[in-house]
């Protein structure tokens, strides 16, 4: 998992430069997000949106991104990836503690085979948390 | 001084009167208890039928502990009285995938269907119990099998703050799309108004059908369309900026920011309830069921005892305070019931009519209530002067804990079979512990 996260809680997304290696020049990229919510009587909602460039790739209510395809790693450089989700928490059983939970938001990017990079960004108590996220790729 | 010895006495002698009453019906209670809980209007159809109130009610989830459940009521090949199952066949075929993503069609949110509400509000239940003469008449001694369906009609509705905070979602998913349609526009000359256009299309033909939980009327998308278009509009060119891609965009960034924090206030205020996601107003369930005896604990020996059908309709209010972390609600229930006995059999001679009502009053563990149930019997024995009797019962539950409620009722009864018809004069106090295992409810 790489060490600096290009995700931004709650506040604008400042540009990231994503390398994609050589050996990935024909492969096909794709895109996932993941949610972790693990408070019992909790449950999160969420609303993203994905832009490569001026094209919308998640369609408003489809279901959060599981290998969305991107392009191939030669097709997207220079290319920049817009992400923007944002999770609402609501309490669904009566009796749960009223605080807020934490949510762990994880973006994926791989091949059909392997995962090359994940980015993880834990929110804070705040409801909804918006998590945004700009990629630039860049082949090498 | 006067008045102070005045007051002890009374209170002494009310006291007196109470610990004669509880030990004058704990005496009648040894030889023969009420049997109050065959009318109560709430309970599961198979234990009206047996006239019991189970404590321990399995629920399984999944076929894998329905079929284990099953195998536990039979030892050494007899049924065993006490078992009490309670089952959803929709929830046990479609368990939840993701118990953390919200999915509204799980708590009965999505769109309104009859169809719908009925499969997934289904419910089949099943218990036995030992045989007693109240209920089940002339018919030999064994154990008695009931057995209940029941679904609701119509399911209530999402209380006034989900409403407030599902409107307050959609509407910022909507600047969102908004600001980010004009973020990454393209073209050459930058045209609000098309971009505009283009957002409300997606709203119109994307966001909302594709939301299971839409809780905008047509009058107020259409209100909330013609709101956005002339203020936008209005104050963009106010501004000069309506042409102006960046300057756009930090506006529409400033909508989208302002939505959320309204979106945010509705959900604090909807995570406050107690239970965010419980429907109130009206709503009526149809239940039917059906008792039947093996008759000398033989299974050659089955015999109808009974059978039942009703209707519950019943309102129900939110009367917490805004912004109070209790819960309050008050109930307000009634029932028809018809009840059919296998006279021949000699479980009774007549058929009943039972009219009831009942009110009660939730606060957070507490629940209040006061239940009134009139029964009229088609047919009765020469020396029972009328067909009518009727019950008036009030009563207390505490929740201590998810295994223990207290429970005590307090009023008028009849034993409710037309041999021991009884005047409804007779005054009891019952109070206890309930011990259970509570099972998840299913939906």
């Amino acid at each position: 998992m790489a060490t600096v996260s290009p995700i931004h809680l709650n506040s604008q997304a400042v540009q990231f430069v994503y390398e994609i290696s050589a050996e990935h020049r024909e492969s096909l990229l794709s895109l996932s997000i993941e949610i972790i919510l693990t408070q019992e009587g909790w449950a999160y909602r969420a609303n993203s949106q994905v832009f490569l460039n001026a094209k919308d790739l998640l369609p408003a209510g489809k279901p959060l991104p599981n290998k969305l395809e991107l392009g191939t790693g030669e097709s997207l450089s220079d290319q920049s990836l817009l992400i923007r989700t944002k999770v609402s928490r609501i309490k669904t059983q009566s009796g749960a503690s009223n605080e807020v939970p934490m949510v762990k938001y994880i973006i994926r990017i791989g091949t059909v085979t392997e995962e090359l990079s994940s980015f993880e960004k834990e929110s804070g108590k705040e409801n909804p948390s918006v998590f945004n996220t700009t990629l630039l790729f860049k082949q090498l | 001084m006067r008045d102070k010895n005045k007051k002890q006495m009374k209170t002494k002698l009310f006291t007196l009167a109470l610990i004669y009453l509880l030990q004058w019906q704990y005496l009648r209670a040894q030889s023969e208890p009420p049997k109050f809980e065959s009318l109560k209007l709430n309970s599961s159809p198979a234990f009206v039928m047996l006239g019991t109130e189970p404590d321990n009610i399995q629920r399984p989830s999944t076929p894998t502990q329905f079929v284990a459940g099953m195998n536990n009521a039979m030892v050494d090949g007899k049924l065993q009285p006490n078992v009490a199952f309670e089952f959803s066949p929709y929830y046990l075929a479609n368990p939840k995938k993701d118990s953390k993503q919200f999915n509204p069609s799980y708590y009965l949110l999505d769109k309104q269907n009859l169809i719908k509400t009925m499969k997934r509000t289904f419910s089949v239940s099943m218990g036995t119990s030992s045989t007693d003469k109240q209920v089940f008449g002339n018919l030999k001694p064994g154990t008695g099998i009931g057995l209940g369906l029941n679904f609701l009609l119509l399911d209530g509705k999402p209380s006034p703050q989900l409403k407030k905070w599902n409107d307050a979602y959609i509407k910022q998913a909507f600047y969102d799309k908004f600001a980010a349609m004009a973020r990454v526009y393209a073209g050459k000359d930058f045209d609000i108004s098309m971009i505009m256009n283009q957002a409300f299309y997606t709203l119109e033909n994307e966001i909302l059908p594709a939301e299971e939980f839409n809780t905008l009327s047509q009058k107020e998308l259409k209100n909330f369309i013609e709101t956005v278009r002339k203020t936008v509009l209005y104050d963009l060119k106010a501004a000069g900026i309506e042409k102006d891609k960046d300057a756009t965009v930090k506006f529409l960034d400033n909508l989208a920011t302002d939505a959320l924090k309204v979106e945010s206030i509705e959900l604090a205020l909807l995570n406050k309830q107690s239970n965010p996601l419980s429907k109130q107003g009206f709503m009526i369930e149809f239940s039917a069921g059906q008792a039947h005896v093996f008759e000398d604990n033989n299974f050659n020996e089955l015999s109808l005892a009974k059978s039942a059908f009703w209707l519950t309709p019943s309102y129900r209010w939110d009367v917490s305070t805004e912004n109070s972390q209790s819960i309050s609600l008050l109930d307000l229930m009634a029932v028809i019931r018809f009840t059919s006995n296998n006279s021949e059999a000699g479980v009774d001679l007549g058929n009943y009519l039972d009219a009831g009502t009942k009110m009660a009053f939730t606060q957070n563990k507490w629940t209040g209530s006061l239940e009134f149930v009139y029964r009229h019997a088609s047919e009765t024995p020469s020396n029972v002067n009328k067909n009518h009797t009727y019950r008036l019962i009030s009563g207390i539950d505490y929740k201590i804990s998810d295994l223990l409620t207290f429970k005590f009722n307090f009023g008028t009864g009849f034993d409710g079979n037309t041999s021991t018809y009884t005047d409804p004069k007779k005054i009891f106090a019952i109070g206890g512990l309930n011990f259970g295992l509570m099972g998840l409810k299913l939906k």
